[in-house]
């Protein structure tokens, strides 16, 4: 018997990190190179099956995705938004720094909020960088996590990498967490 | 709903729909569905939270508002579209609603059209954030330029057309020995000595665009004023304005190996020197001692094979050829040991007061004896100090002469005399001055005779070294060295002047003290 849990995640990180790139892969499994900031907040849903969850065999989990409008050097992200969130994915653009050194501000923002919430790292477009650069940020990101974040993960909205894995995983420690 | 509530309502175009506890829609405004992510399910009866996925998750907190607890909720600029041409944004607000049955409090969820304020939102802000990005990209790129440029072990320097200086590193600035203040809006020649070869260099690219100089070697001057060589490579680098160029100039200090090189030079140019020296040496030593030898080989043989034959006069004769030629040789060895002990530096000073008059007068006699009569030789002596006085006493006299080696004078003065002699005709005239003033021996000797060429004079002191013009006029090429040798023992001088042809004046000046 299979059962249809719904849960609400959010999406954070500076602008520009390809936080819609990663639900629109996802979703619609498509990308574009163009860049359309996105402002307040959108949500879309994607149905995942999860298997062998701790209540049920099989468990349909219905994520609501909340695309919010990114963190900028004016406008930090509306603490309402986040409000009654299972899960967010925090996104950082590996090509710039600066928004992977601003993932504890997004950590610590959300843990406010939603002490109990589950977190994990996306270190998006690691298309666009080398290999021993991106070992050396997912060392920092771990680091800057510790334990209040379940994973890093480094993604590619434009190649598609990890982008399924990331939203699985989140879908199904929050299923878990139930 | 109330109806005056709804009059309210109407003109400020807000939609609304009211869900009891359980979040089952009960009552809609008309054009609620507008905003609905399913409109078919926006009925009475259904979830609200199917046709509004916004209230998933926030359950508990619309719960609190519905028993009083939380005044209200509210979301700002849910974006409700897929296709971005027909953007739809609203704002949501949740407050309390009394129930007019009085059966417990509903919800009351408020829908407010947002599009205009948030497309214009979307517009302002993807021109900041694009050009953010564009920031943080230059940002990013300048940072790693700058990085390179810093470590560069090189020295870069960057200047305008008239090689105004606006870009340097930090190896410049080591380099050099300037800070960046220093060198920056500063003309390149300030520390280029020879700046006008960039210059020109420049300015040969920009009519004809031809490639730039490629590892051109200068001279540079640091700060401290020490002088060192760089090497520079040049190119040309196009400004933001068409026909307007900046140079990229890098350089590396290559004085180290310019030291090298010029080190190598100098003993290439020894070793020449010394293989000229031993070239000259074996010519002097076939022709000067040949001669001699050959003397003594013919006389002797002529003893041993005619001795019965010949008369005791030519006997005699024979004899006094192997003596003289015997003679010869053996001064030419004196010369020779002479000059090399003085070369090794094992020639020593030893002053004694010397009477210069009577020295001279005495070694032209000699001379005269030695080299042949018909020679004149016109010796004048000018004493205008001491030791021009008269003394009363010999032992005042001694005082009061010069102290100086009178063997090396001997050497100095007998060499010059007899290379007079030599080169100048039979019937020629030499005249021997010596002048003393100022504490210090004038001796000047000037002959008419064959005269030095001027190609051969820089090289006339070296050993060995004979002027072309010599011609059958026989000589060793050690006289000259020897005189400047013993010249430089007494701390003196001696220079000449000669015209081919015409004669040549030689003028040696010692002092009556040698200055240590």
């Amino acid at each position: 018997m299979s059962v249809t849990i719904s849960k609400k995640m959010c999406m954070i990180g500076d602008f520009g990190v390809g936080k819609t790139s990663l639900i629109r892969r996802l979703v619609d499994r498509q990308f574009s190179d163009e860049y359309l900031s996105t402002v307040g907040v959108k949500i879309s849903r994607k149905t995942i099956i999860l298997e062998n969850t701790k209540q049920q065999e099989n468990v349909t989990a219905q994520l609501l995705i909340w695309d919010l409008e990114g963190h900028t050097k004016f406008k930090g992200i509306a603490p309402t938004y986040l409000q009654g969130a299972s899960g967010v994915l925090i996104v950082a653009d590996v090509s710039r720094t600066e928004t992977v050194e601003r993932i504890s501000e997004h950590i610590k923002l959300f843990s406010s909020i939603n002490p109990k919430g589950s977190i994990i790292i996306a270190l998006n477009k690691v298309d666009l960088i080398d290999e021993e650069k991106l070992a050396l940020l997912v060392e920092i990101s771990h680091s800057i996590g510790q334990d209040k974040v379940i994973a890093v993960y480094t993604t590619s909205a434009k190649t598609g990498k990890d982008v399924d894995e990331i939203f699985h995983k989140l879908a199904y420690t929050m299923v878990e967490q139930t | 709903m109330n109806p005056l509530f709804k009059k309210l309502l109407g003109p400020r175009q807000t939609e609304y729909l009211i869900v009891n506890h359980n979040f089952i829609i009960q009552e809609i405004s008309a054009e609620v569905q507008h905003y609905a992510d399913a409109p078919g399910d926006t009925i009475p009866g259904a979830d609200a939270r199917i046709c509004f996925p916004e209230l998933i998750g926030i359950e508990n907190i619309l719960m609190s508002i519905i028993m009083g607890r939380l005044p209200s909720f509210e979301l700002k600029g849910i974006a409700r579209f897929t296709d971005n041409n027909r953007p739809l944004y609203f704002d949501m607000l949740a407050i309390e609603h009394e129930n007019e049955q009085d059966m417990g409090s509903n919800l009351l969820i408020l829908i407010e059209d947002a599009t205009e304020k948030m497309v214009m939102k979307q517009s302002l802000i993807q021109r900041a954030n694009e050009a953010n990005l564009l920031l943080s990209a230059l940002a990013a790129s300048k940072d790693y330029i700058d990085k390179v440029i810093g470590s560069m072990g090189d020295a870069l320097l960057v200047t305008t057309t008239l090689g105004i200086i606006k870009t340097v590193n930090q190896s410049a600035q080591w380099l050099f020995g300037y800070s960046e203040a220093e060198l920056i809006d500063h003309p390149l020649s300030k520390i280029v000595v020879e700046e006008t070869l960039l210059y020109q260099a420049r300015h040969r690219y920009i009519l004809s665009q031809k490639e730039l100089l490629r590892e051109l070697e200068v001279v540079c001057t640091t700060k401290a004023g020490a002088e060192i060589w760089v090497e520079f490579s040049c190119s040309a680098v196009q400004t933001e304005l068409e026909g307007l160029y900046d140079f990229v100039y890098i350089g590396r200090d290559i004085t180290e190996r310019k030291q090298k090189d010029m080190e190598i030079l100098r003993s290439l140019a020894k070793e020449q020197e010394l293989r000229q020296l031993k070239s000259r040496f074996f010519s002097m030593l076939a022709h000067e001692f040949g001669n001699p030898l050959n003397t003594v080989l013919l006389a002797t043989q002529m003893l041993k094979d005619y001795g019965d034959e010949i008369t005791n006069e030519e006997k005699q004769e024979y004899l006094e050829h192997v003596k003289s030629a015997s003679k010869h040789m053996a001064q030419l060895l004196d010369d020779v040991r002479l000059l090399s002990s003085a070369e090794a530096g094992k020639l020593q000073f030893h002053p004694a007061p010397v009477d210069l008059q009577n020295f001279c007068g005495e070694l032209v006699e000699s001379i005269k004896i030695s080299d042949g009569k018909d020679r004149k030789i016109n010796f004048l002596c000018r004493q205008s100090t001491p030791p021009a006085k008269k003394p009363d006493r010999d032992s005042e006299k001694t005082q009061h002469d010069p102290a100086l080696d009178p063997k090396l004078l001997r050497h100095i003065l007998t060499n010059l005399l007899s290379n007079a002699i030599k080169y100048s005709p039979i019937d020629g005239y030499i005249d021997f001055e010596l002048n003393c003033h100022n504490q210090e021996a004038i001796f000047k000797i000037k002959d008419a005779g064959i005269g030095i060429p001027i190609e051969d004079q820089e090289q006339l002191f070296e050993s060995y070294y004979r002027a072309q013009n010599v011609g059958k006029i026989p000589g060793t090429g050690l006289g000259l060295s020897i005189v400047k040798q013993c010249v430089d023992l007494h701390g003196g001088q001696i220079e000449f002047s000669s015209d081919t042809g015409l004669g040549t004046t030689f003028i040696v000046t010692i002092p009556f003290e040698k200055q240590r």
